[in-house]
């Protein structure tokens, strides 16, 4: 009986295509394309800077609190200040709701981009403080830390953080057994491999870096190098979402 | 022209890193959100919004938070809390008996006397214009608008004072104290955020309060 059940699902895995004869995916893409974004800063009045972006069927509400004083006072550092990021995903941001809190996931993801937005920041000019950042995943189609990376970079800016350069994060994978940029669910659910990765534009310095999945040496490399050129467009739009946010004051 | 984080402003060759910039290689770049603009030998960008940043001498509102045997906690809107010793007031506090010269929640002018490399923050009360504040309103504006509300020789905070009849303080933290009549109090308040959020000169402001 099982053995038939994983047979069937095998059969309906092997005949699922995520890439069509002319080499399209199934919503329309070609392999190197990005999925529509939209971003916008300075959407909170409260926090002291907040963006928000839609990344195909992602939406992600970035804000940003400090530099204020490190509390319990043990987590501060008296040469620089630290970057907290807390990524959340509400109950209703996928199709089975979401037990709301931190899990597995969410707590490795908090981390990773608190690592990241931190090698950004000059955190040396503000010791024994931190820079609270929290994201909150509104609805997720796959990519939402790259999404919530690249609005908490935006909002970091938009509080006046200094920081040496903006982060911008993009994935590629591997789908039907070819290299992909801008993973969406099914592709990533039912793909071979997904490879996000965070840059600083200006140095091209990876500051987040993960796979899930196996890729060959050479797959890898023609990932990450799609992969950054997806944020470097990415990136594009970052700068434009910001000069918008000046001229509109 | 306005620039964003790692946008280079300038080569180190031609100019120096000022304020909100950062050098890297023979580059200077911007590190915030901001104007660029060149002094002398200097290159700065203008943060458009920022936490307050103390500087020495500057007058400041601050909100007691904490009470200590000889000194009290004070917040100025700064990265970190700022420190009121004892023998930095006007008054003869003896040990253990600040609480009954200072309370939390008391608003005070005060003038920062220290802030070190390591973010420490020390207020001194001892000159003429530093006191406790016990009546009127504080408010609170972005501290990049300062500046902008204070107006050039204090035209624009003049004209308000004139047209609303209240008194008005603004600390370069971004707090704003105003005392008068009640009328004449949401009268200021609203002009003062007017003066923060929109494009306006003193002639606009006093034809809105006139």
């Amino acid at each position: 009986m099982m053995d038939e059940v994983i047979k069937d699902f095998d059969r309906e895995k092997k005949e699922m295509k995520l890439i069509d004869e002319n080499g399209k995916r199934i919503d329309g893409r070609s392999a190197e394309e990005l999925r529509p974004v939209k971003m916008k800063v300075g959407v909170l009045n409260r926090a002291d800077g907040s963006a928000y972006i839609e990344w195909g069927k992602n939406k992600v509400v970035a804000a940003v609190y400090g530099p204020r004083e490190a509390q319990p006072r043990h987590i501060q550092n008296p040469l620089k200040g630290i970057v907290q990021a807390r990524y959340n995903m509400v109950s209703f941001s996928v199709t089975d709701r979401k037990r709301p809190g931190p899990d597995r996931r969410s707590i490795e993801i908090s981390k990773i981009i608190s690592e990241a937005l931190e090698a950004a920041v000059i955190t040396e000019s503000f010791p024994r403080t931190t820079i609270d950042v929290s994201m909150e995943v509104l609805q997720a189609d796959a990519g939402t830390r790259c999404a919530g990376l690249t609005a908490a970079s935006l909002a970091l800016a938009d509080a006046g953080v200094p920081m040496k350069d903006l982060v911008v994060a993009c994935a590629a994978g591997k789908v039907d057994g070819q290299v992909v940029l801008d993973l969406l669910k099914e592709e990533d659910n039912y793909g071979q491999a997904d490879l996000p990765v965070a840059i600083m534009p200006k140095s091209e310095e990876v500051v987040l870096l993960q796979m899930d999945g196996h890729l060959t040496q050479e797959e890898f490399d023609r990932a990450l190098s799609m992969a950054i050129e997806g944020c470097k467009k990415l990136y594009e739009m970052q700068k434009e979402a910001l000069k918008m946010s000046v001229g509109g004051e | 022209m306005n620039v964003i984080p790692g946008e280079p402003v300038g080569k180190s060759a031609e100019l120096k890193a000022g304020s909100g910039t950062y050098e890297d290689g023979d580059s200077i770049y911007s590190a915030l959100v901001g104007f660029k603009e060149v002094r002398s030998s200097y290159v700065n960008v203008v943060p458009i919004k920022s936490v307050y940043i103390p500087r020495e001498g500057d007058q400041v509102i601050g909100i007691v938070t904490d009470i200590d045997q000889s000194l009290w906690v004070v917040d100025v809107r700064a990265p970190a809390p700022s420190v009121l010793h004892s023998n930095d007031t006007p008054w003869k506090v003896d040990f253990g008996d600040t609480g009954s010269f200072l309370t939390i929640g008391d608003a005070v002018l005060a003038r920062i006397k220290s802030y070190d490399d390591i973010g420490r923050i020390q207020l001194t009360m001892s000159d003429r214009n530093s006191r406790k504040i016990s009546s009127g309103y504080v408010i609170e504006i972005m501290t990049t608008k300062v500046a902008k509300v204070i107006g050039k020789e204090g035209a624009m905070v003049n004209a308000i004072k004139k047209f609303t009849g209240c008194r008005i303080f603004i600390g370069q933290n971004g707090r704003v104290w105003i005392d008068g009549e009640s009328d004449g109090v949401s009268k200021a308040i609203m002009a003062i955020n007017k003066v923060e959020k929109e494009d306006v000169n003193v002639e606009d402001v006093e034809k809105l309060l006139g």
